[in-house]
């Protein structure tokens, strides 16, 4: 009898992005108050705003999901001991982990085409020319993003924790990364930090910069790194402590990013 | 509910089996070493003082923890290995259960039936008052609520096997008699319980075997009628005769002397058979009739406060 566990817990983990008002602000109402806020404030400001407008919004609401949204989320359900009842209900590591990462990112599929839509409608945002660089690049941003979320939610053993360090890369990531202003426009010394942030390199593959599938490659390199980290990390709750040594492992997946510092 | 689990299918192997278990948190032994054997279709009881160790046992029963020292088989798997295989033959109810908030009853039920590769039994629920309730979020569940849901969760796949901490902790009166029945009910489908509580009188009323666990070790093991008798508790005799004859001449047999509650002769006695005989002979020579008689061993509470006052 076939009975696609998976497949109902992706829809459970789905329906309670929208169910669970924490999740649906940070999925929904967080990037898209910030968007037309942005479109309409930077748009009037500075005009080439608009050309990487709408990456640039995606991206944000990409970090919003998978760090502001998704690390607390998860961390609080291993702290209720929701991941003590997988366990003994027979649900695999592998699948609580996957299930909220796939469900966000259909949140995230419906956000950047609402972005994708308003923007070159109502904010005279410049539509993507190239439609296959830009998926590209939008899976590529998820699933490292997606990878770093988790990461995140593994190593953290409060939520508190996992907040702190969420932010850790979210602030960097929106002031460094080329959301709001040109990279060209950083010090050198900055934008090499930059480069140690997967929102630096999505923005470079969206607006299809020199060597852009380098960027594409380590934010693909990254995720599966982040994945495989996560599942060794992986505890099913907070009583089980790992040594901290091991949680270093977690630093593994910046390594695809900071070797672009090298080779330029 | 469908026919419970089978208890033959690995021959004469037991349920659970523990062997110089151990486990520590830090500095702190929490285990110091345990033995003991869950028989096919049989109900144990581990009962124990907070702290004890009892929650460490299961949860490494579990597969949630794995043991520092020792050995731990369900079912002849290692449950810290296998416990994707044994969720289709074991249920647990643990004692702080996380359910998804966001997840009805129903969807619950669903959701974890699908994950062992079947279909939900939702006739599991009728039997624990949460008819009403399976469209309901959780999180909008009270918490006897909760806790009967979780158990609906151990159960509805009819395990061999079920691993329930604490199960009436927290549960009203009405519900926690229907939980003895379902409990009852279980066994005589073969179905082995494993059982932590700090209910004596749910241990003494359910369970085959008691394990009596106090710092970490194992202080007592027995049926309940084993443990009681075990200790140094006397059994105490109550009579009340018609022309109360006991009262007014303070008879006293083989040293036993009584103490008197208004119409009441009381007494301990290490022999109460051989008392009762004796003292029905002396109220029949006074020429005098009972009007109540009674008999209390001393209970498994009793008996579990002298161990633990013991250690």
């Amino acid at each position: 009898m076939k009975t696609y566990p998976f497949y109902s817990h992706w829809v459970f983990e789905f329906r309670a992005g929208l169910r669970e008002k924490s999740l649906l602000l940070m999925n929904y109402l967080f990037p898209m108050i910030f968007f037309v806020l942005m479109a309409a404030l930077m748009g009037g400001i500075n005009p080439l705003f608009k050309e990487t407008m709408i990456p640039a919004m995606i991206v944000f609401a990409v970090l919003c999901s998978y760090l502001l949204a998704m690390p607390s989320s998860m961390v609080a359900a291993r702290e209720s001991g929701l991941y003590r009842s997988y366990r003994i209900n027979g649900v695999p590591s592998w699948a609580g982990m996957a299930a909220p990462m796939l469900a966000n990112a259909v949140h995230m599929v419906f956000v950047s085409a609402i972005i994708a839509i308003v923007g070159v409608l109502v904010f005279d945002g410049r539509a993507p020319t190239e439609w296959a660089r830009f998926a590209l690049g939008w899976c590529c941003l998820v699933g490292a993003m997606a990878g770093i979320g988790l990461l995140v939610s593994v190593v953290a053993e409060t939520t508190r924790a996992a907040t702190l360090l969420a932010q850790l890369i979210y602030i960097p990531s929106i002031v460094l990364g080329g959301l709001m202003t040109p990279p060209d426009m950083l010090p050198s010394a900055l934008s090499r930090v930059a480069a140690i942030f997967p929102a630096t390199h999505a923005m470079r593959v969206f607006r299809g910069s020199d060597g852009w599938w380098v960027s594409a490659l380590a934010l693909a390199l990254s995720a599966v790194a982040a994945a495989i980290v996560s599942l060794a990390l992986y505890e099913w709750d907070t009583k089980n402590v790992r040594p901290k040594r091991r949680k270093l492992m977690a630093l593994i997946p910046i390594l695809p990013f900071a070797i672009t510092i090298f080779i330029g | 509910m469908r026919e419970g689990g089978s208890g033959l299918k690995d021959g004469g192997m037991p349920a659970v089996s523990v062997a110089g278990f151990k486990k520590s948190y830090g500095k702190v032994q929490a285990v110091r070493g345990i033995e003991f054997e869950v028989q096919k279709g049989e109900i144990l009881a581990l009962l124990g003082p907070n702290g004890a160790g009892k929650t460490s046992t299961l949860e490494c029963i579990e597969g949630l923890r794995r043991p520092d020292e020792g050995t731990i088989a369900v079912l002849g798997m290692d449950p810290a290995r296998e416990s994707v295989r044994l969720a289709r033959r074991v249920g647990v109810q643990l004692q702080s259960q996380g359910l998804p908030a966001a997840m009805t009853p129903k969807e619950a039920l669903e959701f974890f039936a699908r994950y062992r590769g079947m279909l939900p039994d939702f006739s599991t629920v009728s039997g624990l008052g949460l008819e009403g309730k399976m469209d309901t979020q959780i999180s909008s569940l009270s918490i006897g609520q909760q806790r009967k849901l979780a158990l609906a969760l151990a159960i509805q796949h009819t395990p061999e096997l079920v691993v329930l901490d604490e199960p009436t902790a927290g549960l009203d009166v009405e519900t926690r008699d229907r939980l003895h029945e379902l409990m009852s009910e279980l066994k005589k489908r073969g179905t082995t319980i494993l059982l932590a509580t700090h209910d004596m009188a749910e241990a003494e009323k359910l369970a085959d075997r008691v394990i009596v666990i106090v710092e970490g070790r194992v202080a007592a093991m027995g049926t309940p009628r084993e443990i009681t008798a075990g200790g140094t508790k006397l059994t105490k005799v109550a009579v009340s005769t018609r022309d109360s004859s006991v009262v007014r001449e303070q008879p006293s047999f083989d040293g036993v002397s009584f103490t008197f509650d208004g119409e009441y002769a009381l007494c301990l006695s290490p022999e109460p058979g051989k008392l009762v005989r004796e003292l029905l002979v002396w109220i029949e020579s006074k020429g005098d009739e009972i009007v109540d008689l009674r008999v209390e061993r001393p209970s498994l509470e009793e008996r579990f406060l002298e161990i633990v006052r013991s250690r």
